[in-house]
């Protein structure tokens, strides 16, 4: 069973990529600010394809990077939903953390 | 083209990652690398970087799968299971006739517990790859060098590994369950057949009751697969593995009722974890998690019984390297066996 809920780098991913719209995996890495890295973004968007967060975009036609696709990543409206969960909870629980004082 | 430094890279990755993986994590990063070729200032520098950064994501990539593959892990059983040869070094306590010693068998159940584990997360394609050296390293220690090792109760070829005292063959088992999944589901019967035969007659050259049947019970298991319900068979084949066990060490006919007694705990222990681990009730949390938590204060009491009535020392699960690590790697076999029907 995969695990429901996203991990800081997914919610990242999902913001930029509902920001955005279609973003290379390599765009991901500039725009992040340093949060991804280039080791491991691929394998993070991999686990979000299988969750069904994000799909890679139709435009898949052989480039001109020795013969081999490119591909560009797109938020799904399962991911849209995640997102907006995501940031539901934030705004209720950033509130809580601020000291009482 | 892509460069034969990264298609060398490719290659590797490909023989260690599923193709899904290799499409989704390692084809993307080449064609980066490609991208960046361009602007690169130096070729060299493009090259090693490209090239030691592949080697990262490849790494990142076999670990990922690897904590997926952790994940589904039934630790629930696997624990169940540890319980049950730990309960084995209390019946062991205070009883210097028999072997191993209480620290010896905890030992042996953590290694088996390890070797379990690996045996539930190892990569398919890795297991493929380290194979046949495996098979090299048991095959010329069973057939080639049969004077390797030392002689215990009239078996020959006991490798004494630190405070291990564990048979050659034992060594080969957890190989043989991952070649029995990898074989079955890539090249079918016949090969897994004439493989396993050949297997066969070099145990024979060295006969090991427990690990015959362990043997024979992961061939049987794993032919089986995609039934989840044969895994009902693991624990007639433990049972009987445990008996079998017993019987060698209680040759006296007038313990055939502390050995009944010992069997039928044995089996009734088997036939509870199993109805926990396959999750059929996967619906029902709470009912699941009691039935586990029913499981193993089970396993103790039914111990602590047998240890009570039966006044000599009878370990469920049996005592000694050879035959832990083979239970628990035979339990692991069953899980991977079963995979592609649960999922």
């Amino acid at each position: 069973m995969t695990n429901p809920f996203p991990s800081e780098k997914e919610s990242l991913i999902l913001a930029l990529l509902a920001e955005r719209g279609v973003m290379y995996g390599l765009e991901l890495v500039n725009e992040s600010g340093g949060h991804l890295k280039r080791g491991t973004v691929y394998v993070t968007l991999s686990r979000m394809q299988d969750k069904g967060w994000v799909r890679v975009a139709e435009d898949r036609s052989p480039g001109s990077h020795a013969g081999l696709p490119r591909p560009r990543y797109r938020i799904t409206a399962a991911g849209h939903r995640v997102l907006m969960a995501v940031e539901a909870a934030r705004e209720l629980l950033v509130p809580a953390r601020r000291p009482l004082s | 083209m892509i460069p034969r430094e990264l298609e060398r890279l490719l290659t590797l990755s490909k023989s260690l990652l599923d193709p899904q993986e290799v499409e989704r994590v390692i084809l993307p990063t080449i064609v980066d690398a490609l991208v960046e070729r361009k602007s690169a200032s130096s070729t060299w520098v493009w090259r090693w970087t490209s090239q030691l950064r592949l080697l990262h994501v490849i790494g990142t990539a076999l670990v990922a799968a690897t904590a997926e593959r952790m994940r589904v892990v039934p630790w629930g059983s696997l624990s169940s299971l540890a319980l049950s040869g730990l309960c084995g070094a209390v019946v062991l306590q205070g009883r210097t006739e028999l072997r191993p010693s209480p620290v010896a068998h905890c030992v042996y159940v953590g290694l088996a517990a390890i070797m379990a584990v690996i045996v539930l997360t190892v990569p398919v394609k890795l297991a493929v790859v380290l194979r046949n050296l495996a098979y090299a390293v048991v095959a010329t220690a069973l057939v080639v060098c049969p004077w390797l090792g030392r002689a215990f109760e009239a078996q020959r070829q006991w490798l004494a590994i630190g405070p291990l005292l564990v048979h050659v063959a034992s060594i080969g088992v957890p190989v043989f369950a991952i070649f029995s999944f990898c074989t079955l589901e890539r090249r079918g019967f016949v090969r897994y057949l004439i493989v396993s035969s050949a297997i066969a007659v070099s145990l024979a050259l060295q006969p090991n009751v427990p690990d015959l049947c362990l043997y024979l019970a992961i061939a049987v298991v794993c032919a089986l697969q995609y039934k989840p319900s044969w895994l009902l068979l693991l624990t007639w084949a433990t049972s009987a593995t445990g008996i079998l066990v017993l019987l060698r060490h209680l040759g006296d006919a007038s313990r055939w009722e502390r050995l009944g007694l010992s069997a039928l705990c044995a089996v009734i222990l088997r036939m509870l974890w199993v109805f926990t681990s396959q999750q059929r009730h996967g619906g029902a949390a709470a009912t699941s998690r009691l039935l586990r938590a029913m499981s193993l204060g089970c396993t103790l009491c039914l111990v602590l019984i047998a240890r009570e009535l039966a006044g000599d020392g009878v370990p469920l699960l049996s005592a000694g390297a050879s035959i832990m690590i083979g239970v628990f790697v035979l339990f692991a076999a069953a899980m991977r066996a079963a995979e592609p029907a649960r999922r």
